[in-house]
Protein backbone atom coordinates (compact mmCIF):
# COMPACT_ATOMS: atom_id res chain seq x y z
CA UNK A 1 0.00 0.00 0.00
CA UNK A 2 3.12 2.66 1.24
CA UNK A 3 4.73 1.48 -1.95
CA UNK A 4 1.94 2.47 -4.46
CA UNK A 5 1.74 5.58 -2.87
CA UNK A 6 5.37 6.14 -2.76
CA UNK A 7 5.22 5.28 -6.69
CA UNK A 8 2.36 7.62 -7.07
CA UNK A 9 3.98 10.22 -5.79
CA UNK A 10 7.27 9.64 -7.29
CA UNK A 11 5.17 9.34 -10.94
CA UNK A 12 3.56 12.78 -10.59
CA UNK A 13 7.01 14.52 -9.12
CA UNK A 14 8.89 13.30 -12.27
CA UNK A 15 5.93 14.29 -14.76
CA UNK A 16 6.03 17.63 -13.75
CA UNK A 17 9.82 17.92 -14.03
CA UNK A 18 9.48 16.72 -17.53
CA UNK A 19 6.84 19.17 -18.40
CA UNK A 20 9.34 21.96 -17.17
CA UNK A 21 11.59 20.85 -19.85
CA UNK A 22 9.01 20.74 -22.68
CA UNK A 23 7.37 23.97 -21.42
CA UNK A 24 11.07 25.71 -22.04
CA UNK A 25 10.72 24.17 -25.66
CA UNK A 26 7.46 25.92 -25.97
CA UNK A 27 7.97 29.37 -25.80
CA UNK A 28 5.96 31.43 -28.04
CA UNK A 29 8.14 33.19 -30.67
CA UNK A 30 7.83 36.50 -32.35
CA UNK A 31 5.09 36.63 -35.14
CA UNK A 32 7.30 36.66 -38.26
CA UNK A 33 10.19 33.70 -37.88
CA UNK A 34 13.72 35.36 -39.21
CA UNK A 35 15.62 33.31 -41.76
CA UNK A 36 19.19 34.42 -40.46
CA UNK A 37 21.43 34.14 -43.72
CA UNK A 38 24.86 35.72 -43.57
CA UNK A 39 25.96 37.25 -47.45
CA UNK A 40 28.58 37.97 -49.20
CA UNK A 41 29.73 39.34 -52.66
CA UNK A 42 27.08 37.70 -54.59
CA UNK A 43 24.30 36.07 -53.34
CA UNK A 44 21.59 36.51 -50.45
CA UNK A 45 21.77 38.98 -47.37
CA UNK A 46 20.14 38.18 -44.46
CA UNK A 47 16.63 39.65 -43.74
CA UNK A 48 16.69 43.30 -44.32
CA UNK A 49 15.30 45.63 -41.91
CA UNK A 50 13.81 48.13 -44.73
CA UNK A 51 10.32 47.65 -45.76
CA UNK A 52 9.46 47.90 -48.91
CA UNK A 53 6.02 48.14 -48.93
CA UNK A 54 5.12 50.90 -46.39
CA UNK A 55 6.62 54.08 -49.09
CA UNK A 56 3.84 52.18 -51.90
CA UNK A 57 4.20 49.72 -54.22
CA UNK A 58 5.73 49.91 -57.46
CA UNK A 59 4.61 48.94 -60.59
CA UNK A 60 5.76 46.21 -62.63
CA UNK A 61 8.69 47.06 -65.37
CA UNK A 62 7.35 45.97 -69.17
CA UNK A 63 9.45 43.54 -70.79
CA UNK A 64 9.73 41.42 -67.23
CA UNK A 65 7.73 38.12 -67.00
CA UNK A 66 8.39 36.44 -63.45
CA UNK A 67 7.42 33.07 -62.23
CA UNK A 68 7.35 31.09 -59.26
CA UNK A 69 7.75 27.19 -58.35
CA UNK A 70 7.18 25.56 -54.81
CA UNK A 71 10.46 22.74 -55.93
CA UNK A 72 9.04 19.21 -55.73
CA UNK A 73 6.09 20.29 -53.58
CA UNK A 74 2.76 20.85 -56.32
CA UNK A 75 0.39 21.01 -54.05
CA UNK A 76 1.81 23.87 -52.13
CA UNK A 77 2.05 22.61 -48.54
CA UNK A 78 3.77 24.42 -46.41
CA UNK A 79 4.16 22.88 -42.83
CA UNK A 80 3.72 25.86 -40.30
CA UNK A 81 6.63 27.02 -38.04
CA UNK A 82 9.38 24.94 -40.57
CA UNK A 83 11.18 26.69 -43.10
CA UNK A 84 9.53 26.15 -47.13
CA UNK A 85 11.48 27.02 -49.84
CA UNK A 86 9.95 28.19 -52.88
CA UNK A 87 11.34 29.52 -56.68
CA UNK A 88 11.38 32.44 -58.53
CA UNK A 89 11.82 32.54 -62.34
CA UNK A 90 12.58 36.02 -63.77
CA UNK A 91 13.24 36.89 -67.51
CA UNK A 92 14.79 40.04 -68.28
CA UNK A 93 13.31 41.18 -72.15
CA UNK A 94 14.49 44.21 -71.65
CA UNK A 95 17.78 45.90 -73.13
CA UNK A 96 19.32 47.11 -69.67
CA UNK A 97 20.91 45.04 -66.78
CA UNK A 98 18.40 44.24 -63.98
CA UNK A 99 18.97 44.24 -60.56
CA UNK A 100 16.91 42.25 -58.09
CA UNK A 101 16.91 44.25 -54.46
CA UNK A 102 14.46 41.66 -52.55
CA UNK A 103 11.59 39.35 -52.74
CA UNK A 104 9.38 39.93 -49.95
CA UNK A 105 5.90 38.18 -49.35
CA UNK A 106 2.42 38.31 -46.97
CA UNK A 107 -0.14 35.97 -45.84
CA UNK A 108 -3.77 36.62 -46.32
CA UNK A 109 -7.44 35.60 -45.42
CA UNK A 110 -8.80 33.30 -47.98
CA UNK A 111 -11.79 34.92 -47.70
CA UNK A 112 -10.85 38.41 -47.49
CA UNK A 113 -8.36 39.31 -48.78
CA UNK A 114 -7.78 42.99 -47.24
CA UNK A 115 -6.65 40.78 -43.82
CA UNK A 116 -3.20 40.67 -43.30
CA UNK A 117 -2.23 37.60 -41.14
CA UNK A 118 1.50 37.18 -41.47
CA UNK A 119 4.41 39.71 -42.93
CA UNK A 120 6.80 37.45 -43.81
CA UNK A 121 10.33 38.71 -43.63
CA UNK A 122 12.19 39.79 -46.87
CA UNK A 123 14.92 38.51 -48.27
CA UNK A 124 17.89 40.97 -49.85
CA UNK A 125 19.85 40.26 -52.35
CA UNK A 126 23.75 41.87 -52.83
CA UNK A 127 24.71 42.71 -56.63
CA UNK A 128 22.08 40.36 -58.23
CA UNK A 129 21.80 41.07 -61.47
CA UNK A 130 20.01 39.64 -64.83
CA UNK A 131 21.42 40.76 -67.97
CA UNK A 132 19.63 41.25 -70.98
CA UNK A 133 17.38 38.53 -72.79
CA UNK A 134 18.47 36.03 -69.83
CA UNK A 135 16.20 34.50 -67.38
CA UNK A 136 17.46 33.96 -63.50
CA UNK A 137 16.13 32.50 -60.46
CA UNK A 138 16.15 33.17 -56.76
CA UNK A 139 15.52 31.24 -53.85
CA UNK A 140 13.04 32.18 -50.96
CA UNK A 141 13.15 30.95 -47.83
CA UNK A 142 10.79 31.83 -45.71
CA UNK A 143 8.43 30.42 -42.63
CA UNK A 144 4.62 30.47 -41.94
CA UNK A 145 4.19 31.26 -37.82
CA UNK A 146 3.90 27.80 -36.04
CA UNK A 147 0.79 28.77 -34.57
CA UNK A 148 -1.03 29.50 -37.58
CA UNK A 149 -4.11 27.48 -37.93
CA UNK A 150 -4.50 24.77 -40.92
CA UNK A 151 -6.17 25.20 -44.01
CA UNK A 152 -5.82 27.23 -47.18
CA UNK A 153 -4.53 30.98 -46.95
CA UNK A 154 -3.91 33.86 -49.88
CA UNK A 155 -0.36 33.57 -50.02
CA UNK A 156 1.21 37.11 -52.49
CA UNK A 157 4.71 37.20 -53.09
CA UNK A 158 6.09 40.01 -54.62
CA UNK A 159 10.36 40.43 -56.25
CA UNK A 160 11.48 44.26 -55.90
CA UNK A 161 14.27 45.20 -59.15
CA UNK A 162 15.74 48.13 -60.73
CA UNK A 163 16.05 48.91 -63.49
CA UNK A 164 18.40 51.90 -64.68
CA UNK A 165 18.03 53.25 -61.06
CA UNK A 166 14.26 53.36 -61.57
CA UNK A 167 12.59 50.28 -58.96
CA UNK A 168 10.43 48.53 -60.25
CA UNK A 169 8.19 45.64 -58.67
CA UNK A 170 6.36 42.65 -59.84
CA UNK A 171 4.06 39.91 -58.04
CA UNK A 172 4.95 36.11 -58.84
CA UNK A 173 2.85 34.46 -57.18
CA UNK A 174 -0.75 35.85 -56.02
CA UNK A 175 -2.72 32.27 -54.83
CA UNK A 176 -3.71 29.71 -51.95
CA UNK A 177 -1.33 27.98 -49.89
CA UNK A 178 -2.01 25.32 -47.93
CA UNK A 179 -0.97 24.91 -44.07
CA UNK A 180 -0.46 22.48 -42.23
CA UNK A 181 0.15 21.37 -39.01
CA UNK A 182 3.39 20.51 -37.51
CA UNK A 183 3.98 17.38 -35.72
CA UNK A 184 3.55 14.11 -37.32
CA UNK A 185 1.51 10.84 -36.47
CA UNK A 186 3.16 10.88 -33.02
CA UNK A 187 2.17 13.28 -30.69
CA UNK A 188 1.03 13.90 -27.06
CA UNK A 189 -2.36 14.47 -27.11
CA UNK A 190 -2.69 11.26 -29.94
CA UNK A 191 -0.85 9.34 -27.35
CA UNK A 192 -2.72 10.09 -24.79
CA UNK A 193 -5.89 9.72 -26.01
CA UNK A 194 -4.89 6.05 -27.63
CA UNK A 195 -3.88 4.80 -24.19
CA UNK A 196 -6.88 6.37 -22.36
CA UNK A 197 -9.27 4.80 -25.04
CA UNK A 198 -7.71 1.72 -24.57
CA UNK A 199 -7.20 1.84 -20.73
CA UNK A 200 -11.25 2.48 -20.71
CA UNK A 201 -11.83 0.08 -23.23
CA UNK A 202 -10.23 -2.74 -20.63
CA UNK A 203 -11.84 -1.47 -17.93
CA UNK A 204 -15.22 -2.37 -19.54
CA UNK A 205 -14.03 -5.56 -20.14
CA UNK A 206 -12.77 -6.13 -16.36
CA UNK A 207 -16.14 -4.81 -15.61
CA UNK A 208 -18.28 -7.13 -17.83
CA UNK A 209 -16.38 -10.19 -16.63
CA UNK A 210 -17.26 -9.13 -13.22
CA UNK A 211 -20.65 -9.13 -13.86
CA UNK A 212 -20.73 -12.35 -15.90
CA UNK A 213 -19.00 -14.06 -13.28
CA UNK A 214 -21.16 -12.39 -10.57
CA UNK A 215 -24.45 -13.92 -12.50
CA UNK A 216 -23.53 -17.42 -13.61
CA UNK A 217 -22.18 -17.62 -9.64
CA UNK A 218 -25.90 -16.94 -8.73
CA UNK A 219 -27.76 -19.55 -10.66
CA UNK A 220 -25.58 -22.32 -9.22
CA UNK A 221 -26.38 -21.08 -5.31
CA UNK A 222 -29.55 -22.22 -3.76
CA UNK A 223 -31.26 -19.41 -2.16
CA UNK A 224 -30.31 -19.40 1.37
CA UNK A 225 -32.69 -17.33 3.32
CA UNK A 226 -31.87 -16.31 7.00
CA UNK A 227 -34.55 -17.58 9.54
CA UNK A 228 -32.95 -17.23 12.47
CA UNK A 229 -34.08 -18.86 16.10
CA UNK A 230 -37.86 -18.05 15.40
CA UNK A 231 -39.42 -21.36 14.32
CA UNK A 232 -38.52 -23.13 17.03
CA UNK A 233 -41.28 -23.88 19.98
CA UNK A 234 -40.05 -22.56 22.99
CA UNK A 235 -41.98 -25.12 24.56
CA UNK A 236 -39.42 -27.57 23.05
CA UNK A 237 -36.43 -26.36 24.19
CA UNK A 238 -35.30 -28.11 27.69
CA UNK A 239 -33.65 -25.25 29.38
CA UNK A 240 -36.65 -23.36 29.65
CA UNK A 241 -38.20 -25.97 32.28
CA UNK A 242 -38.60 -25.37 35.92
CA UNK A 243 -38.60 -20.93 34.82
CA UNK A 244 -41.55 -18.55 34.50
CA UNK A 245 -42.58 -19.41 30.98
CA UNK A 246 -43.06 -23.02 31.92
CA UNK A 247 -45.19 -21.50 35.12
CA UNK A 248 -47.28 -19.22 32.98
CA UNK A 249 -47.87 -21.98 30.34
CA UNK A 250 -49.53 -24.10 33.17
CA UNK A 251 -51.34 -21.46 34.28
CA UNK A 252 -52.71 -20.67 31.37
CA UNK A 253 -53.86 -23.88 30.75
CA UNK A 254 -54.96 -24.35 34.47
CA UNK A 255 -57.56 -21.38 33.31
CA UNK A 256 -58.98 -22.42 30.41
CA UNK A 257 -59.95 -25.10 32.15
CA UNK B 1 -18.37 50.40 -98.03
CA UNK B 2 -15.24 48.83 -99.50
CA UNK B 3 -13.26 50.91 -97.72
CA UNK B 4 -14.76 50.15 -94.40
CA UNK B 5 -14.39 46.46 -94.82
CA UNK B 6 -10.63 46.98 -95.90
CA UNK B 7 -10.27 49.15 -92.65
CA UNK B 8 -12.02 46.93 -90.60
CA UNK B 9 -9.78 43.60 -92.02
CA UNK B 10 -6.73 46.01 -91.45
CA UNK B 11 -7.69 46.45 -87.66
CA UNK B 12 -8.07 42.80 -87.22
CA UNK B 13 -4.97 42.10 -88.85
CA UNK B 14 -3.31 44.46 -86.57
CA UNK B 15 -4.94 43.12 -83.37
CA UNK B 16 -3.96 39.30 -84.27
CA UNK B 17 -0.48 40.39 -85.33
CA UNK B 18 -0.06 42.07 -81.92
CA UNK B 19 -1.96 39.48 -80.05
CA UNK B 20 0.45 36.62 -81.55
CA UNK B 21 3.83 38.76 -80.60
CA UNK B 22 2.80 39.41 -76.90
CA UNK B 23 1.65 35.39 -77.07
CA UNK B 24 4.80 34.38 -78.58
CA UNK B 25 6.66 36.70 -75.78
CA UNK B 26 5.40 34.56 -73.23
CA UNK B 27 4.78 31.18 -74.80
CA UNK B 28 8.47 30.30 -74.84
CA UNK B 29 10.14 28.46 -72.00
CA UNK B 30 11.03 29.39 -68.64
CA UNK B 31 13.79 27.68 -66.98
CA UNK B 32 13.82 27.90 -63.26
CA UNK B 33 16.87 26.18 -61.69
CA UNK B 34 17.48 25.07 -58.32
CA UNK B 35 20.91 24.71 -57.29
CA UNK B 36 21.73 23.18 -54.06
CA UNK B 37 25.18 22.76 -52.14
CA UNK B 38 25.64 20.33 -48.82
CA UNK B 39 28.79 19.66 -46.72
CA UNK B 40 29.73 16.80 -45.35
CA UNK B 41 32.68 16.68 -42.90
CA UNK B 42 34.75 13.35 -43.65
CA UNK B 43 36.85 11.66 -41.08
CA UNK B 44 39.51 12.53 -43.29
CA UNK B 45 39.56 15.62 -42.53
CA UNK B 46 38.35 17.02 -45.83
CA UNK B 47 34.93 18.36 -46.87
CA UNK B 48 32.74 16.67 -49.51
CA UNK B 49 30.71 18.99 -51.13
CA UNK B 50 27.52 17.55 -52.68
CA UNK B 51 25.77 19.74 -55.79
CA UNK B 52 22.87 18.92 -56.86
CA UNK B 53 20.95 20.97 -59.49
CA UNK B 54 17.21 20.75 -60.37
CA UNK B 55 15.95 22.56 -63.71
CA UNK B 56 12.28 23.05 -64.36
CA UNK B 57 10.85 24.15 -67.48
CA UNK B 58 7.95 26.78 -66.44
CA UNK B 59 6.68 27.88 -69.52
CA UNK B 60 5.12 26.60 -72.77
CA UNK B 61 7.25 25.56 -75.18
CA UNK B 62 9.40 23.22 -74.76
CA UNK B 63 13.85 24.33 -74.50
CA UNK B 64 15.71 22.13 -76.96
CA UNK B 65 19.75 21.69 -76.43
CA UNK B 66 19.62 22.18 -72.49
CA UNK B 67 23.14 22.78 -71.32
CA UNK B 68 24.33 22.87 -67.95
CA UNK B 69 27.19 24.27 -66.91
CA UNK B 70 28.29 24.70 -63.34
CA UNK B 71 32.04 26.27 -63.69
CA UNK B 72 32.36 28.16 -60.55
CA UNK B 73 33.98 25.59 -58.52
CA UNK B 74 38.00 26.82 -58.95
CA UNK B 75 40.07 23.67 -59.68
CA UNK B 76 42.45 24.54 -57.02
CA UNK B 77 40.40 24.11 -54.31
CA UNK B 78 37.96 21.51 -55.08
CA UNK B 79 38.85 18.06 -56.70
CA UNK B 80 35.77 16.75 -58.68
CA UNK B 81 34.94 12.93 -56.98
CA UNK B 82 31.77 11.80 -59.34
CA UNK B 83 29.93 13.36 -61.86
CA UNK B 84 30.50 15.84 -64.22
CA UNK B 85 30.12 19.75 -63.61
CA UNK B 86 28.44 19.73 -67.51
CA UNK B 87 25.97 17.69 -68.63
CA UNK B 88 23.39 18.54 -71.75
CA UNK B 89 20.12 17.05 -72.43
CA UNK B 90 18.12 16.75 -75.40
CA UNK B 91 15.14 18.58 -74.82
CA UNK B 92 13.05 20.31 -71.33
CA UNK B 93 9.45 19.74 -72.17
CA UNK B 94 7.44 22.22 -70.18
CA UNK B 95 6.51 21.23 -66.31
CA UNK B 96 9.09 18.72 -66.43
CA UNK B 97 12.61 18.74 -64.52
CA UNK B 98 15.25 17.36 -65.17
CA UNK B 99 18.00 16.92 -62.28
CA UNK B 100 22.01 16.97 -62.43
CA UNK B 101 24.33 15.94 -59.24
CA UNK B 102 27.83 15.83 -58.49
CA UNK B 103 30.67 15.53 -55.87
CA UNK B 104 33.85 17.30 -55.00
CA UNK B 105 36.20 17.43 -52.43
CA UNK B 106 37.68 20.31 -50.87
CA UNK B 107 40.47 20.37 -48.73
CA UNK B 108 41.73 24.25 -47.81
CA UNK B 109 39.99 25.88 -45.08
CA UNK B 110 38.26 29.22 -46.98
CA UNK B 111 35.20 30.63 -47.22
CA UNK B 112 34.02 29.70 -51.07
CA UNK B 113 31.27 32.19 -53.12
CA UNK B 114 30.11 30.13 -55.61
CA UNK B 115 28.13 31.71 -58.96
CA UNK B 116 25.02 30.51 -60.45
CA UNK B 117 25.30 27.73 -63.33
CA UNK B 118 24.69 28.63 -66.55
CA UNK B 119 22.04 27.18 -68.27
CA UNK B 120 21.96 27.17 -72.43
CA UNK B 121 19.30 26.50 -73.99
CA UNK B 122 17.56 26.71 -77.76
CA UNK B 123 14.17 27.93 -78.54
CA UNK B 124 12.58 27.28 -82.36
CA UNK B 125 11.23 30.84 -82.61
CA UNK B 126 14.58 32.57 -81.91
CA UNK B 127 18.38 32.09 -83.26
CA UNK B 128 20.47 33.27 -80.59
CA UNK B 129 21.28 31.09 -77.89
CA UNK B 130 18.96 31.50 -74.40
CA UNK B 131 20.57 31.88 -70.86
CA UNK B 132 19.35 31.50 -67.53
CA UNK B 133 21.27 31.24 -64.23
CA UNK B 134 20.15 29.01 -61.48
CA UNK B 135 20.00 30.03 -58.08
CA UNK B 136 22.54 31.47 -56.07
CA UNK B 137 24.37 29.16 -53.43
CA UNK B 138 25.13 30.67 -49.76
CA UNK B 139 28.58 31.40 -49.03
CA UNK B 140 30.79 27.62 -47.93
CA UNK B 141 32.82 27.45 -44.56
CA UNK B 142 34.87 24.87 -45.78
CA UNK B 143 36.44 23.08 -42.85
CA UNK B 144 35.21 25.44 -40.61
CA UNK B 145 35.73 25.35 -36.74
CA UNK B 146 32.99 23.58 -35.07
CA UNK B 147 32.62 23.82 -31.74
CA UNK B 148 33.00 20.50 -29.23
CA UNK B 149 29.28 18.75 -28.40
CA UNK B 150 28.63 19.10 -24.91
CA UNK B 151 28.78 15.83 -22.77
CA UNK B 152 24.95 14.47 -23.30
CA UNK B 153 23.95 16.78 -25.60
CA UNK B 154 22.08 13.74 -27.70
CA UNK B 155 20.11 12.64 -24.04
CA UNK B 156 18.83 16.04 -23.70
CA UNK B 157 17.90 16.23 -26.90
CA UNK B 158 15.91 12.83 -26.74
CA UNK B 159 14.73 13.76 -23.36
CA UNK B 160 13.13 16.96 -24.75
CA UNK B 161 12.08 14.93 -27.64
CA UNK B 162 10.17 12.36 -26.33
CA UNK B 163 10.10 13.20 -22.48
CA UNK B 164 6.22 14.53 -22.42
CA UNK B 165 5.22 11.05 -24.57
CA UNK B 166 7.05 8.87 -22.19
CA UNK B 167 5.80 10.47 -19.41
CA UNK B 168 2.08 10.31 -20.62
CA UNK B 169 1.98 6.45 -21.35
CA UNK B 170 3.85 5.57 -17.95
CA UNK B 171 0.98 7.73 -16.21
CA UNK B 172 -1.95 5.99 -18.10
CA UNK B 173 -0.69 2.04 -17.57
CA UNK B 174 0.32 3.40 -14.36
CA UNK B 175 -3.32 3.68 -13.37
CA UNK B 176 -4.66 1.35 -15.54
CA UNK B 177 -2.67 -0.95 -13.06
CA UNK B 178 -3.64 0.33 -10.17
CA UNK B 179 -7.19 -0.03 -11.33
CA UNK B 180 -7.28 -3.09 -12.40
CA UNK B 181 -5.41 -5.10 -9.42
CA UNK B 182 -7.47 -4.17 -6.39
CA UNK B 183 -7.37 -7.47 -5.46
CA UNK B 184 -4.52 -7.89 -2.96
CA UNK B 185 -5.17 -5.25 -1.14
CA UNK B 186 -9.01 -5.91 -0.55
CA UNK B 187 -8.04 -9.60 0.40
CA UNK B 188 -5.36 -8.28 3.14
CA UNK B 189 -8.11 -5.60 4.32
CA UNK B 190 -10.80 -9.07 4.51
CA UNK B 191 -8.21 -10.92 6.21
CA UNK B 192 -7.79 -8.28 8.80
CA UNK B 193 -11.10 -7.25 9.64
CA UNK B 194 -11.40 -11.23 10.27
CA UNK B 195 -9.05 -11.46 13.22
Amino acid sequence: MTIRVFLILSLLILSSSFLHVVRCDLDPDSEVVDSAEEGGDLGIVGEDAQDFGAGGSFSPAPGVETVSVFPRNPSKLVVAGEESELLVGIKNEGESYLNVIAIQATVHLPFDHQYLVQNLSAQAFNNASVPPSAQATFPYIFSISKFMQPGAFDFVGTIVYEIDQNPYQSTFYNGTIEVTEAGGLLSVESVFLFCLGIALLGLLGFWIRGRIQHFSKKTKRSPKVEVGTGTTDPSMDEWLQGTAYTQSVSSKSKKKK
Amino acid sequence: MAGWVIGSVICVLVALFSASSTIASSEGPFIVAHKKAKLTRLKSGSERVSVSIDVYNQGFATAYDVTLNDGGWTQDIFDIVSGNTSTSWERLDPGAVLSHSFELEAKTKTMFYGPPAVITFRVPTKASLQEAYSTPILPLDILADRPPEKKFEWAKRLLVKYGALISVVSIVVLFVYLVATPSKSSGAKGSKKKR
